[in-house]
């Protein structure tokens, strides 16, 4: 198990729904992304994969590069691969904002 | 091979280790060290070509995985998941297979344990331990509907172990418990050519 924590200030945009989508199985991850209560986005991931911090920092920065609402994430993960963990941000953002779409 | 004895995703295949072909990294030295001792890999999901089939290999660590290409031809034998019958109660993912056989006992559809539990009973190394989980695959060749798929879900629920199911269809692979409770349009499928967010399993899309 390790405990990681990612911090992106410059996302501001307000949201006001919160989305809890995915599932804790093999290779998969469930996300709970609802709006940050101090501006700003933070991301909290417990996974059950050791060793893999620079791997979710890439996807975390890869992601807020597109996306700029201040959201508080919390990501259970199973050892999802870095591409569905794209999806299950992307399926997250669906849910709190019909209308955005994250660009591939 | 024709069509029916084909490997498909989650299946283990006992190999002659020694053709295995390189996947997308380079062979760490664990993998041949592993095979020699038990010959057993799990087939992949991953896009091939010229009958090479995707297969992992599963080490001694959680981190210890490999995946490489197998031919038709190293094949020995074919353990489906529906074919592999409940052991001892060893471990709690062990025991919850027990349950779940009395559980879903009438359910038409083929299904069986994968992952840790899967592997345990198809090759008898012991790999589960008190913290797994208990993977199971359902095939679904025709359309499981929503009120079928919490049927399903409940009858997993109150167990020693996290049971954790997943569909597979003719064209793709999907959570159950996702499918089942419903709560986003598009849920996580996952295709040979990699995952994407669809709404219908069963459906070729355009």
């Amino acid at each position: 198990m390790e405990q990681l924590k990612f911090d992106y200030p410059s996302a501001v945009r307000p949201v006001t729904k919160r989305a809890h989508v995915g599932v804790v199985g093999s290779g998969d991850m469930e996300v709970l992304m609802q709006p940050s209560e101090t501006g700003g986005a933070q991301v909290s991931i417990l996974t059950s994969v050791n060793g893999f911090g620079a791997s979710w920092k890439a996807v975390m920065d890869r992601f807020f590069a597109k996306y700029d609402g201040a959201v508080r994430i919390d990501i259970n993960d199973a050892g999802a691969t870095p591409g569905s963990v794209m999806l299950r941000l992307e399926q997250a953002v669906e849910m709190i904002a019909p209308r955005e779409v994250i660009k591939q | 091979m024709n069509e029916v004895n084909k490997p498909r995703v989650h299946d283990l295949l006992q190999i002659d280790p020694a053709l295995l072909t390189c996947g997308y990294r380079a062979e760490p030295h664990w993998v041949q060290e592993t095979l020699f001792v038990c010959p057993w890999v799990v087939v992949r999901r991953a896009q091939t070509s010229c009958g090479h089939i995707p297969v992992g290999v599963r080490g001694t660590t959680r981190s210890d995985r490999w995946g490489g290409f197998c031919d038709e031809s190293q094949i020995r034998v074919i353990a489906r998941p529906g074919q592999l019958l409940p052991s001892s109660g060893r471990t709690p993912a062990l025991r919850a297979l027990q349950k779940m056989c009395d559980r879903w006992a009438a359910l038409a559809l083929s299904w069986g344990p994968a992952g840790s539990v899967g592997f345990e009973l198809a090759t008898g190394r012991r790999v589960t331990n008190e913290e797994s989980d208990l993977d199971l695959v359902v095939r679904a060749p025709q359309r499981i509907s929503f009120e079928e798929a919490r049927f399903l879900l409940d009858r997993t629920l109150g167990l020693e172990a996290k049971v954790d199911v997943r569909v597979e269809t003719p064209l793709c692979g999907f959570a159950l418990e996702e499918y089942a409770l419903e709560s986003s349009p598009r849920i996580l499928l996952r295709y040979a050519e990699g995952a994407r967010l669809g709404e219908d399993p069963w459906q070729v899309e355009s």
